[in-house]
């Protein structure tokens, strides 16, 4: 039973390896078009250089997730409950390093996401990032943020997205959520959109190597409004309300 | 007096554990809040409205800001919540 295990792994590992070096050859064409991309956007879309990089990264969302087809597919429910225009502060659970891939597959374009130092470390993608606004939270602070960039960012109409358990779950269960999201959305009263991801764990986890084929569902809950919650607590409230409906719809 | 203690020192490891996911047996006095238990300034936030709701008193965020900051330790919790009880 294990060697069967065993076996599986390996041939895991090596359409991962596979995987990988189509999906290099696959970003690199991007790239290669990704100044056409650029330009195209600041002409017609005069949303700024910020704006226009996020015009790209959300294409290159699509165009990501298209590469990977039929090896990962996805469905996406719930969006009829979605606002159509920004600002939202979008929360999501994060079982897998693939998740932010599927940002495109929900998110509205012009939408920002909050990570770690260390992504902004990556070659080209973190360069990618910086350029499209994507907030460093160990740079600034949430105080700062608020008072600075957050009122730039709300007043140009962005959305912002969050994992809010701040890494991605070594067990594939939900864990607890940092306050910073609630705290941004009760400060510009603007709703939160819970998203709850199951599937992309099985393509790439933490537990077992290699990449698998996968079923990626994501579901959109109806957004949370801040003025449901009152008094100074109001964030931390949003917070527990929030958590339990994505636990609840986990089933967890 | 001594078993209030107790109750204190039981409260807090319940809020920790469930608020924070931290480990029990991590929580010893001495363990600082930021650097052993990994905790931030966010966190402490939440910390505040997990300790009102487990203790069922008000903290007040200007009356209580300075002593609030000088927390680093759980020991520093326990004397806080000490004396917060003894003063109601």
């Amino acid at each position: 039973m294990n060697n069967r295990r065993e076996i599986s792994d390996y041939i895991f590992i090596i359409i991962g390896i596979v995987f990988l070096v189509y999906f290099a050859l696959a970003n690199g064409l991007f790239i290669i078009f990704l100044p056409f991309y650029v330009l195209f956007s600041l002409i017609f879309e005069r949303k700024g250089i910020d704006g226009a990089f996020r015009r790209v990264v959300y294409i290159y969302g699509h165009f990501a997730l298209a590469t990977c087809w039929p090896y990962i597919r996805y469905r996406v429910t719930g969006k009829e409950t979605h606002p159509d225009h920004g600002p939202v502060v979008y929360v999501i659970n994060h079982p897998s390093a693939a998740d932010a891939y599927f940002t495109a597959k929900y998110a509205l374009c012009h939408t920002v996401m909050f990570v770690r130092g260390w992504p902004f470390k990556i070659p080209i993608y973190g360069s990618i990032m910086r350029r499209s606004g994507y907030v460093n939270i160990e740079e600034q602070s949430l105080s700062d943020f608020i008072q600075n960039r957050g009122r730039e960012i709300v007043k140009k109409q962005v959305s912002m997205l969050f994992f809010p358990e701040g890494h991605r779950s070594r067990d594939g269960r939900l864990h607890r959520f940092r306050s910073g999201a609630f705290f941004i959305s009760c400060s510009f009263n603007i709703p939160v959109i819970p998203v709850c991801i199951k599937g992309t764990e099985k393509f790439l986890s933490k537990i077992k190597p290699g990449f698998r084929p996968s079923m990626v569902d994501i579901h959109l809950l109806p957004p949370v409004l801040p003025e449901r919650f009152s008094g100074e607590n109001r964030a931390y409230d949003m917070k527990q309300a929030v958590h339990g409906q994505i636990k609840e719809f986990l089933g967890e | 007096m001594e078993s209030s203690h107790n109750n204190v020192e039981e409260k807090v490891k319940i809020v920790l554990v469930d608020e924070f996911e931290l480990d029990e047996a991590e929580l010893s006095p001495d363990a600082t809040l930021y650097d052993d238990l990994g905790l931030d300034s966010l966190d402490s936030v939440d910390l505040v409205v997990a300790l009102e709701k487990a203790f069922n008193f008000k903290i007040s965020r200007e009356k209580d800001e300075e002593t609030i900051r000088a927390i680093r330790t759980i020991n520093d919790i326990y004397d806080f919540i000490n004396a917060k009880q003894a003063d109601i």
